[in-house]
């Protein structure tokens, strides 16, 4: 036996100062009568003297023993007791969203079932020590290994199934790891279904928690919306799944910021995903909603019955920015919310242009032969554009053609330059704008190459700051990078991206709760509802679809037959620990040692004043109420 | 003193025009005169125990907040009240005297009052009746722990033609003592000690020669028609006032 707190048995040197109190009180006390009178003739009784010590003498008793009980609670001591089982065990409940299936509506969850499980295995290995994790996409360790086995079991009970898919093998493992790096005794995965990796051969019973009849689960598996090229309506694609061994007509209900869009029935073949594709006219809504309406009919998780739906949004192009830096120009594009800048001062070989839209080279000079798309801006991409002196402009008029789309509509007259450098091309682009014989605006288009030269020195123009310039400059990024939509559909588990983001990030998840990233919440960012988030920086919003991976839907049979036929057994103990091995179980005293103390007080309560507990007593304190 | 309404006689010229019941001359055209009589008024004697065994059980704080409240009565009835504390003698007290303004000096009077000295029925009221003859109504509030007894002084009283009332105010610690095991008692009064174990059976015995010391004084009031209550400062005082007083005819 051991004392967690062994400080507290110094509480039992209290009793000397008990024992001190109860020779003192064991002087006759001087009480302060009436009249004595009417005591007189009562003469000492020895015998009722001796009775009355000896009484005494017991109260003492009793609370010397009700101190020591309650020091020995504090002291909070441990008793070790040969145990069966495993020395360490780890539990790995399967927190994916699928564990919240019910195969029956008044069953519980798989996830509480593997609870259950995750208990039964504790009672199982008293002695051992024990780690609980949940895995899922991202894996939570739950309780670290401890042989306190009323923490893991708080800690089973309290947890609850994610909306995340499974979990990736490699994490889980090196989780594992990190907990018990020898590895141990005996790994438990708790899930409903079969796993994509061999339990067997790494060694881990797997304990299938689950039904024990066939699943009749329903469910949205994808839902995508899509603009016609045209802009003058949507498609909305859709799939549907049904596991049950029925044809299922039920009725779907698509909803578009909010308002009712469509209502149909859809037929849903057994074992089968059903696809379905609608369109329709109109502007584009910027959220929609599809569920699938199962009242009254059986389905073994209704929260993947709906699924949410992002149109794909256009993104900023993503620029980086190599040389000298331009007041106007940068302002323009971080504030347009047209690009995410990346600044460099100069062209570095350890560089890498890949996961940039377009590179912008402000008045530097780029190494020769390199490929990409460049906005040049004064600057040489040598062998196709190479510079010259700079020249003062006298009165020739900037010449356009304005038949080009990246002129259209723009009046370069206007513009009024005090000089101009000079500036030869290769002659298999196009020549856009000229100055004299100084080309001003070059594009050329080659494989492996995009490029647009601008020759107008933006410090000694009006260029700048004409109304023109902020029009030529989108377009010039359109034609170097046609506009890129991102995919606004993510799944449960996936981080929001915040690499576009400038400052603080607000992050609004379905329920409406905020947080700001970057924040001390590792959740923050992390998709974990169904439903619309929605990422706010700097005035500009996202809108966000999160939906359950559809591998969690698509539930597997599970049934006895197909068990068998799966080889696994539904449930498996533990082996025993081998004969010999010394197994020891801690069983905490400090709750049996309370109860003594507290009884040990309520009998000297009783030996001081029996009337406490009499009837005539609680009538007495009730009339004293108020 | 009282005036209360008696009969009514014919007006004589001379009679005070004051008494005309101009009512009764409106409806028989003659004039008649009220004739009232004067109720002569009873001087109260309220003797207070201020002993130190008074101080026990807070009985002396209920016994002087119980003279107020019966010399309030008694004044309000047009009476004289006095108050007469005693401990092992007569105290100064207040005198008695009718009018609102006596009931304010009674009061102050009764604030102020502390414990002092021990008890002797006896010899204050023999003392009483030898400073003041005219009778009236003595009301004894004490706990009647008196040593050398309380027979000698009521009979003084009564010999004097007193109404006498006793009003014997006992503590809850003087009813029912919640001692145990060895001690030393104390008369709070004379400060002599008596060890004692007390047990259960020393309690009841106790109580026994307690219930037997209110039985005698309770004959020997009823044998000399005094009135006799017996009272516990436990009890909340409305409680003793307006009803074990009243139940017993002494309050109206």
């Amino acid at each position: 036996m051991i004392f967690l707190s062994s400080w507290a048995l110094w509480l039992l040197s209290l009793g000397a100062v008990i024992a001190m109190v109860y020779f003192l009180k064991r002087q006759a006390r001087l009480m302060p009568v009436s009249a004595l009178f009417l005591w007189r003739g009562r003469e000492q009784n020895p015998k009722s003297s001796l009775r009355w010590h000896w009484t005494q003498l017991v109260g003492l008793f009793l609370q010397l023993l009700a101190l020591t009980a309650l020091a020995l609670t504090v002291a909070q001591p441990i008793l070790y007791t040969r145990a069966s089982g495993v020395r360490s065990l780890a539990i790995v409940l399967d927190g994916s969203a699928s564990m919240r299936t019910r195969i029956d509506p008044h069953s519980p969850t798989a996830y509480q079932k593997a609870i259950d499980a995750g208990l039964e295995l504790l009672r199982a290995n008293p002695a051992a020590e024990v780690t609980v994790i949940q895995a899922q996409t991202h894996s939570a360790l739950l309780v670290p290994p401890t042989k306190d086995h009323a923490q893991a079991q708080r800690a089973i009970t309290a947890s609850s199934p994610t909306y995340q898919g499974d979990s990736d093998l490699s994490d889980l493992l090196s989780l594992l790891q990190s907990q018990s790096p020898q590895g141990f005794e005996q790994v438990v995965y708790l899930t409903d279904h079969h796993p994509s990796f061999d339990a067997a051969a790494l060694g881990w019973e797997l304990q299938i928690v689950g039904g024990a009849q066939a699943p009749e689960n329903v469910a949205i598996t994808r839902f995508a919306a899509r603009e016609h090229p045209n802009a003058r309506g949507y498609d909305l694609y859709l799939e549907a799944w049904n596991s049950s061994h029925d044809t299922r007509r039920i009725p779907l209900r698509i909803t578009a910021d909010g308002q009712l869009l469509d209502e149909r029935f859809v037929e849903l073949a057994p074992h089968r995903i059903s696809p379905y594709a609608l369109q329709y006219e109109g502007p584009l809504a910027s959220q929609f909603v599809a569920q699938l309406i199962t009242d009254g009919i059986g389905d073994d998780w209704a929260e993947d019955n709906v699924r949410y739906a992002v149109p794909p949004q256009a993104r900023p192009w993503k620029i980086l920015w190599i040389g000298e830096s331009n007041f106007y120009l940068e302002r323009f594009l971080r504030f347009s919310g047209y690009a995410d800048l990346a600044l460099r001062p100069s062209w570095d070989e350890a560089l890498s242009p890949a996961g940039y839209d377009v590179i912008l080279l402000y008045r530097t000079d780029l190494p020769k032969g390199t490929a990409g798309r460049f906005l040049s801006i004064q600057s040489a991409v040598p062998p196709w554009v190479t510079l010259g002196s700079t020249i003062e402009v006298t009165d020739d008029a900037i010449e356009a053609r304005t038949d080009h789309p990246l002129l259209a509509g723009l009046d370069p007259r206007d513009w009024r330059l005090l000089r101009a450098q000079e500036a030869s091309v290769s002659p298999q682009g196009q020549v856009l704008l000229t100055v004299g014989e100084i080309p001003l605006l070059y594009v050329h288009n080659t494989a492996g190459l995009r490029l647009a030269y601008f020759g107008i020195d933006l410090m000694a123009s009006n260029v700048g700051v004409s109304i023109d310039f902020p029009i030529l400059i989108y377009r010039l990024l359109s034609w170097l990078a046609p506009t890129v939509k991102e995919n606004a559909n993510l799944q449960i588990g996936q981080e929001l991206s915040l690499v576009n983001s400038e400052g603080t990030v607000r992050i609004v998840d379905p329920q409406g709760q905020t947080c700001d990233f970057p924040s001390e919440d590792a959740h923050c960012g992390l998709v974990e509802q169904p439903g619309f988030y929605h990422w706010i920086n700097n005035g500009v919003t996202r809108s966000y679809a999160a939906n359950v991976p559809s591998q969690e839907s698509l539930i597997s049979d599970l049934s006895p037959d197909a068990a068998n036929l799966a080889n696994v057994h539904p449930t498996r103990t533990a082996e025993p620990a081998p004969a010999g091995t010394d197994l020891r179980a801690a069983i905490p005293l400090w709750p049996y040692l309370l109860g003594v103390a507290l009884l040990l007080l309520l009998m000297e309560l009783w030996h001081f004043d029996p009337t406490f507990f009499s009837l005539q007593a609680l009538r007495e304190w009730r009339r004293r109420r108020p | 003193m009282s005036l209360e309404f008696a009969e009514y006689k014919e007006y004589y010229p001379g009679d005070d025009l004051r008494y005309v019941d101009w009512n009764l001359y409106g409806r028989l055209d003659r004039l008649f005169i009220k004739v009232f009589t004067r109720e002569e008024d009873v001087p109260i004697y309220l003797f207070l125990d201020i002993s130190r065994s008074m101080e026990l059980g807070a009985k002396l704080e209920y016994a002087a907040r119980l003279a107020g409240a019966l010399a309030y009565l008694g004044i309000k009835d047009w009476n004289r009240v006095g108050i007469f504390p005693f401990a092992s003698d007569l105290v100064r007290g207040v005198p008695p005297r009718g009018g609102y303004r006596q009931i304010f000096e009674i009061f102050r009077f009764l604030q102020q009052v502390q414990p002092a000295g021990e008890t002797s029925i006896n010899e204050s009221l023999t003392r009483f009746t030898r400073i003041r003859r005219e009778s009236g109504l003595a009301i004894l509030i004490s706990d009647m722990l008196s040593e050398d007894g309380y027979e000698a002084g009521l009979a003084q009283l009564l010999h004097y033609r007193y109404e006498i009332i006793v009003l014997h105010l006992l503590a809850p610690e003087d009813l029912e003592p919640r001692l145990r095991g060895e001690l030393r008692l104390q008369n709070i009064e004379s400060r002599a000690e008596l060890p004692l174990y007390i047990s259960k059976e020393a309690l009841r015995v106790y109580q026994q020669a307690l219930v037997e010391y209110r039985r005698q004084l309770e004959m020997f009031c009823r044998s000399h028609d005094i009135r006799y209550y017996l009272l516990s400062s436990g009890m909340p005082l409305e409680e003793t006032v307006f009803q074990t007083l009243r139940q017993g005819a002494f309050l109206r």
